[in-house]
């Protein structure tokens, strides 16, 4: 087996690990949400992240396949709307919802609708988990480049996941948030326009809170 | 502008109880009112035929019985949804691309397992949006109008830009139906300069077969492919292109490629067995064929004349009681069908004489004959040569002779059935026969048929038209022979005006041919003809 596939069966893993640990999860939180109404958002963010992992358990194995990759045209300001709905559901009282665009955002992008519609939700969710009060939703353009940005108002990300250190999942260790990330990399990677390659960037923003941005060419 | 759904007719099928309840309940939060569940497409095509939804959300997989892409497709055929009714496919990851086959046989979009109730939301809104803006593209379409698809697209492309892939792939589509393929090639590749997408690759590779660069097209698809091995369409593209270059073998290999991406396609498995029986290899066309006929058992039209063809494999393979029990499942299947009643009936014959069943033989013979005759059932080329073939193992040589007469008179060009014929009266023995009756029937086709050009080439237009529509009449299924009638027509008609009963007539031989041999090239050419001539006649109005 090559490094590469030897990786990408480690994630995989590594996310159907981490789905059981949310079932279990999810099965205490139900349990007790039957009696305790207020524990009921926090079961739904539960059963999200448990779709994410299972999705993605999937989607991994889709894109180890060669031409895994399904780009078609498609609006992403549809895809926005729909991470907006998505955060506005989850979000509850707590958490404030905002979503900036540029003046031209284009009609259309080229990307395959589900993986990154996947990898965008796993960041979303990654972001209500963590924020205090607020989640933003941005676009960006630059040098050809469309951003789909997401922001959140608490927490950070440890630094070798900003550095872009080599993968850890070909160790197993990865969870949670790393999860996410590591599939995102593999998600703009695989998005390819000519000589252009797809990337995320991560930064910690300065007084609490994170920035992930995930760039298709 | 917000959709009113709570006005939206709306049927949801899931075979799983839990998610046909749970699909039920999103749906009236996204605040649609009493959503009709079903939990089968049966059930669902006996719910469409009785109402006209606005909206159908269907689980790909329905468990046995026909999946959510088969009952899309009959819907689509069967006319079961409006123009701007929306079909949205549930499926999850892996049956994606069973889910995306052609533009038109396609669902309006499409959720994977597991979404949201607003995800849910907002694809039924954003669809029934676009199917709302571009409804007359749809309509025209299921028409087959394409040259007024072509205005339409232009048209729209301007008014609605966001739309404006999808009008460029419809644009490619209508310009291949109407053999336009230098102006199909350049929509695509047009296409193509904003990403490499795998539907704008297979149109190139389409129009370029379309101009017989048949090299070209093959590495198109070849390479689309390796960039995308789950694209099914491209298979059925390649294999078919391979077929068109006697490539039989490499047709086959191509189809065995995509069933091992979708196993459960039954016109893949058919196509296999086509090419299979095209080289004799019989082992693999019973595979082929018996896969068809398992798998369609299920499906909404189990096609009659799958079971006679696996019948004659097992017969020609000396598989007597195999060959009966198809038979006899092709009777019982299709009770009413004449038509089927009548072929069974042949190949039974046959199946008794190669049996020494003499008897059994004569008796199936006579039910075949009777059903056919009192009926006025055409039967289909492959069955008359077995009728054929059973008239003379039983001696009714007369009987035998017109029914290879007609056949051949009606397909005169085509040479797989000459030999055919050729190959049915070399196993009864009667070589010399065959040949002499073979060729008197070709001779007189063609020697017809070019009296009746000439006769129009020296300006007896009246002349061509009397001699060609007497042999369009004695031989109705010569594609060539009916579309010069037809041509013989328009020619008259471009000297002398648009008469009614002339048009009349060359309507009624254009939709002859359609109906048979839609990719005759003669049909093609007259069909161009004739559009140009009835612009030009409009333009003189």
């Amino acid at each position: 087996m090559t490094a590469e596939a030897s990786g990408m069966r480690a994630l995989i893993e590594s996310n159907a690990r981490e789905a059981a640990d949310l079932v279990g999860e999810l099965t205490l939180l139900l349990d007790h949400a039957a009696r305790e109404t207020h524990d009921l958002p926090a079961a739904r963010m539960v059963t999200r992240r448990l779709s994410d992992r299972l999705g993605q358990v999937v989607m991994l194995e889709r894109l180890a396949r060669s031409g895994g990759i399904r780009p078609d045209a498609w609006s992403p300001i549809e895809l926005m709307e729909e991470l907006e709905h998505e955060a506005v559901s989850l979000a509850g009282a707590q958490i404030g919802i905002d979503v900036r665009a540029p003046d031209l955002v284009p009609q259309f992008w080229f990307f395959d609708r589900e993986l990154v519609g996947m990898a965008l939700r796993n960041a979303l969710h990654s972001a209500l988990v963590h924020a205090s009060s607020a989640v933003t939703l941005e676009f960006r353009m630059s040098d050809g480049y469309l951003g789909f940005g997401i922001q959140d108002d608490a927490g950070s990300f440890p630094d070798e996941l900003v550095l872009n250190a080599p993968l850890r999942a070909e160790r197993g260790e990865c969870n949670g948030n790393s999860l996410g990330v590591h599939f995102a990399r593999l998600v703009a990677a695989s998005h390819a326009n000519r000589e252009r390659r797809g990337r995320i960037e991560l930064a910690n923003r300065h007084g609490g809170g994170t920035c992930f941005t995930l760039w298709l060419p | 502008m917000p959709m009113d759904l709570n006005r939206s007719r709306t049927l949801v099928v899931d075979d799983h109880p839990g998610m046909l309840a749970s699909l039920s309940r999103a749906l009236e939060a996204c605040g649609i009112r009493s959503p009709h569940a079903v939990r089968s497409a049966r059930e669902a095509v006996a719910r469409l035929r009785n109402m006209r939804y606005d909206i159908v959300l269907a689980d790909f997989d329905l468990g046995a019985g026909p999946d959510g892409q088969q009952l899309l497709e009959y819907c689509r055929n069967e006319h079961l949804l409006t123009p701007t009714a929306v079909f949205i496919m549930v499926t999850a990851e892996r049956a994606y691309d069973r889910v995306m086959s052609a533009a038109e046989l396609a669902p309006d979009d499409y959720l994977v397992k597991p979404f949201t109730e607003e995800a849910l939301r907002l694809r039924l809104v954003r669809a029934l949006e676009r199917k709302k803006a571009l409804a007359v593209i749809h309509e025209l379409r299921a028409l087959g109008r394409h040259e007024d698809l072509l205005q339409a697209c232009d048209r729209l492309i301007g008014a609605e830009p966001r739309f404006a892939f999808d009008l460029a792939r419809t644009k490619g589509d209508a310009l291949i139906a109407l053999a336009r393929y230098d102006e199909a090639q350049a929509v695509f590749e047009q296409v193509l300069q904003t990403r490499a997408i795998p539907w704008a690759r297979l149109g190139v590779a389409r129009a370029l077969e379309g101009l017989r660069r048949y090299a070209e097209a093959r590495s198109v698809l070849t390479e689309l492919l390796a960039d995308a091995p789950e694209y099914l369409a491209a298979y059925d593209e390649l294999s078919r292109l391979h077929g068109r270059c006697d490539n039989d073998d490499d047709a086959k290999a191509v189809l065995q490629m995509a069933l091992e991406v979708s196993p459960n396609a039954v016109h893949r498995h058919k196509a296999i067995g086509e090419l299979a029986l095209r080289v004799h290899d019989l082992e693999t066309a019973e595979a082929a064929y018996g896969a068809v006929v398992r798998k369609s058992r299920h499906g909404f039209a189990p096609n009659p004349d799958d079971h006679l063809t696996l019948s004659r494999i097992y017969m020609d393979r000396s598989k007597y009681p195999q060959a009966l029990d198809a038979l006899a499942e092709a009777k019982r299947t299709f009770p009413g069908a004449a038509a089927v009643q009548a072929s069974a009936s042949a190949i039974e014959s046959l199946v008794h004489s190669k049996a020494e069943s003499p008897r059994d033989a004569r008796r199936a013979l006579d039910e075949a004959l009777a059903a056919a005759h009192s009926a006025g059932v055409a039967l289909a080329q492959d069955i008359t040569l077995d009728l054929a073939q059973a008239c003379y193992m039983n001696k009714r040589e007369a009987e035998g002779a017109s029914l290879v007469q007609r056949l051949v008179s009606n397909n005169h060009e085509d040479s797989r059935l000459i030999e055919d014929v050729r190959r049915m009266y070399r196993e009864i023995d009667r070589e010399e026969q065959g040949e002499t009756l073979v060729e008197r029937c070709v001779d007189n086709a063609v020697s017809i048929n070019n009296e009746g050009v000439a006769r129009a080439k020296n300006g007896d237009l009246e002349g061509a038209i009397e001699l060609l529509e007497e042999a369009a009449r004695t031989m109705p299924d010569n594609a060539h022979i009916v579309m010069n009638a037809a041509h013989a027509l328009i020619s008259h008609m471009q000297i002398h005006g648009l008469q009614a009963d002339k048009h009349e007539r060359v309507e009624s031989y254009l939709q002859r041919v359609r109906l048979r041999h839609p990719e005759h090239p003669k049909y093609l050419q007259v069909t161009e003809l004739h559009r140009q001539f009835l612009q030009a006649a409009q333009a003189a109005a």
